[in-house]
């Protein structure tokens, strides 16, 4: 059950991602030249629906279809998420496409797409060959230490 | 008006508000019933460690439990596909688009595969994609994922202007 719905989920995603554009090379380039509000304001609703929907998830504290409760991770905040953050988006802009979109571009037969994905490919790789070197900036920022205690 | 609504389904580009709050619901749905988050790039770390003995690639996420991510990742192609077929023009688009026009085939080649590289190895970095971070993570709360998100739009701001003001005859 659990995995029909992932699949017919993941069918739908694809299916938004392109009949809402986002698979658009030129509306991406729109929304980064400051050009184009469609692409903001579809990922700002989305945002607004997925928020009120998972808050209410939790409110309720809904069970999944096996019967265990939903429990959903936060991502950790490091230096990674920085510098990561502005090579992702880098690449965002030049492909005009995110991991998600270059997979819809490819459904949609734009075939050059096909290279943005091996791209995905070789540059994930290539991050798990520096990994060793590179894990320090994914340590998650010390807490404060504590000094005292009030009570 | 059958023919209308059909069109207004299938065939026509949706308004930002009817895809945004699909894909909103898209990931309530999986949260509520699978207990799973959207999540594209962990998936192709899967598809790694499936060709690659790193040490990195050996992580949970990327094994046995994150095997289903293969199959949503399949999925999303076939939903897009389905999408480009419908309104009749599956294979008609470029994947640079009106760039397309200005830019030699090789060269087009090049600026994907360079972008597809920098995707991939960003998003390890960062933890999370546009799906991963930019919808699931900010739909959380998380701090992280807001942050991630302004670097994004900053990169993405930076690099698509300089492409523009490189390759655009002004």
């Amino acid at each position: 059950m659990i995995r029909a719905a992932t699949l017919l989920l993941g069918l739908a995603f694809g299916f938004l991602l392109s009949r809402g554009r986002a698979t658009d090379y030129d509306a991406i380039a729109g929304m980064f030249r400051f050009k184009d509000a469609h692409l903001p304001l579809l990922m700002c609703t989305a945002i607004a629906v997925a928020g009120v929907g998972l808050w209410l998830l939790r409110r309720f504290q809904v069970r999944a279809l096996d019967g265990r409760p939903v429990k959903l991770d936060i991502k950790p905040l490091h230096a990674g998420v920085v510098i990561g953050g502005l090579i992702f988006g880098a690449g965002w802009g030049l492909a005009g496409q995110c991991p998600g979109t270059a997979l819809g571009q490819l459904g949609e037969g734009k075939w050059l797409a096909g290279v943005t994905v091996a791209g995905m490919l070789v540059g994930t790789w290539l991050y798990a060959l520096l990994e060793p070197t590179l894990a320090p900036l994914q340590k998650p920022r010390p807490r404060e230490p504590v000094v005292g205690s009030r009570a | 008006m059958l023919r209308g609504m059909i069109d207004a389904v299938f065939v026509n580009p949706w308004p930002w508000w009817a895809a945004g709050a699909g894909i909103g619901l898209v990931v309530v749905a999986l949260a509520a019933l699978a207990s799973r988050p959207l999540s594209v790039t962990t998936g192709l770390g899967s598809v790694c460690a499936m060709a690659s003995n790193l040490p990195y690639l050996k992580r949970s996420e990327f094994g046995a439990s994150g095997r289903w991510r293969l199959e949503f990742l399949a999925a999303v192609v076939a939903g897009a596909a389905l999408s480009g077929w419908l309104s009749g023009g599956w294979g008609s688009g470029q994947a640079m688009g009106s760039l397309a026009a200005v830019l030699s085939q090789p060269l087009q080649i090049a600026v994907l595969a360079g972008g597809g590289v920098l995707i991939g190895f960003g998003a390890r970095m960062a933890g999370g994609c546009t799906s991963g971070h930019s919808i699931m993570g900010t739909s959380l709360g998380a701090p992280s994922s807001f942050l991630a998100t302004a670097m994004f739009m900053l990169g993405g701001a930076a690099a698509t202007n300089a492409l523009f003001a490189i390759v655009v005859p002004s």
